[in-house]
């Protein structure tokens, strides 16, 4: 994130702090769509998100960090989002695929509603993790640092979140070949 | 293709789907709140981080008797009667500050009369919180080895909710406590904690300042991260953490209702082995 623009807008220059929102929303939105699962709690959750990093922006003393702090602040707000509301497991929206067409047939259809089933139970610390280091492309040690953690929890998070996700696929796979050899 | 190739295409899958495009309706409602809401300034921080001693306290105090004294005389004329002499003593200080030093008032803006209280027998104290705010509870005692994550399910914390104009929804306090061997002493333990919560170690000096929980001294240290607080009793460190930048009045609030339950900790099976 550009330098300059962060301390200006830490300084209280609300039309620099427009730009940072154009040029980081995207990002976060992106982040806070595939933690939570469902745009609609992800759009109030950036919302929320954005308006505290403006609030909170004089705190900030070292804007070379901005991205790691604003993340930190958008997962606070993804946590707190999630469990208020109840129903949020029961009612969350199955996000639109953009690579279905890419698929020959239906495997990967099936794969990736069991990845989304499995996905939507890890709790929220490792679906954070998870997506900031494969979404966001950040390593692990970046992860650990936006999050505040010890690198070693954050490994662990990842470790067990890949678990869950591999093992919800090879319990895809195998019904499907189960029912292939059915029908043969 | 094999499974792991497979899966790895999976993952990537479902972490690329969708569209990451900002619906304009947020920006706006997001510039729109920022033109009205305004930004946290540390104001009260350069005066809060002095630590005066004792007798500087003393002195400070008298000269201010004494500026306020010579004004006084100055803007009302000395009374029939009174000469030079009368100019105030620093000996004629009203009241001289106690010979040993007391732990300063955890006092803050935030109004807390309506909080309830949230009790924990695990960690030995009671705090209070908002009533709209979510407990939730520790499931393991705290150990640094396991537990230096600022979500840790041992911690008992307490999550924001909308509706708070002090705080922010979706901040999280914690607070927690663990034995130390006799000696330990929070600067000394703070060496091996403090690498794991923030990347500020070297200038914990700066950023720290005094606070008081029960009638307690310790020290509470705004670290770039969040704002967390200290305090040694009875080889016992009791730990209470406000976990974003800057929330240091929410932190003192907290602080002013916490007090140590009479009995101490009081052991608590644990329901699952910490992660």
């Amino acid at each position: 994130m550009d330098r300059d623009l962060v301390e200006r807008a830490r300084s209280g220059d609300q039309a620099a702090f427009a730009e940072l929102v154009h040029q980081a929303s995207d990002t976060l939105f992106g982040i806070a769509r595939r933690i939570l699962r469902d745009p609609g709690l992800a759009e109030d959750v950036l919302q929320n998100a954005l308006v505290t990093i403006w609030q909170k922006l004089p705190h900030l003393r070292e804007p070379d960090r901005f991205d790691a702090w604003a993340y930190r602040i958008l997962v606070n707000a993804c946590y707190a989002a999630a469990p208020r509301n109840r129903r949020w497991a029961a009612t969350v929206r199955v996000l639109p695929m953009d690579r279905a067409t890419e698929s020959d047939d239906f495997q990967p259809i099936s794969d990736r509603d069991e990845l989304e089933q499995a996905f939507r139970k890890l709790p929220l610390d490792q679906r954070a993790v998870f997506v900031l280091h494969h979404h966001a492309d950040l390593p692990l040690v970046a992860v650990a640092d936006a999050l505040g953690i010890p690198e070693g929890t954050a490994r662990s998070r990842l470790h067990y979140a890949t678990r869950t996700l591999r093992a919800a696929f090879v319990a895809s796979r195998a019904r499907d070949d189960l029912r292939e050899g059915r029908l043969a | 293709m094999n499974d792991d190739l497979a899966f790895e295409r999976a993952t990537r899958d479902l972490m690329d789907e969708g569209s990451d495009r900002t619906p304009a309706a947020t920006i706006d409602a997001v510039l729109l709140a920022v033109r009205t809401t305004p930004q946290e300034r540390d104001l009260r921080i350069p005066w809060r981080t002095i630590r005066m001693s004792t007798p500087t306290r003393l002195l400070a105090a008298t000269v201010l008797i004494a500026i306020v004294g010579v004004a006084a005389i100055n803007l009302f004329g000395s009374p029939a009667g009174l000469g030079v002499a009368s100019t105030p003593s620093p000996v004629s200080t009203p009241s001289a500050p106690p010979t040993t030093p007391s732990p300063p008032a955890a006092s803050s803006a935030i109004d807390t009369a309506t909080w309830v209280t949230y009790r924990s027998e695990r960690y030995g104290f009671s705090i209070d919180h908002p009533a709209n705010w979510e407990e939730i509870p520790a499931d393991h005692d705290w150990s640094l080895a396991a537990d230096a994550d600022w979500m840790s399910p041992a911690h008992e914390a307490f999550l924001g909710m909308p509706g708070d104009d002090w705080a922010s929804s979706g901040l999280r306090v914690s607070a927690w406590s663990f034995p130390v061997e006799p000696g330990t002493t929070v600067d000394g333990w703070l060496e091996a904690y403090c690498p794991t919560t923030s990347e500020a170690c070297d200038r914990i000096d700066e950023l720290t300042s005094r606070a008081s929980m029960d009638g307690h001294l310790g020290s509470l240290i705004s670290f770039p991260e969040d704002v967390q607080s200290f305090f040694l009793v009875d080889d016992r460190i009791y730990v209470v953490a406000a976990w974003q930048p800057g929330d240091r009045d929410v932190l003192e609030a907290f602080l002013s209702t916490m007090h140590l339950l009479p009995g101490g900790p009081v052991p608590v099976a644990t329901a699952s082995p910490p992660g």
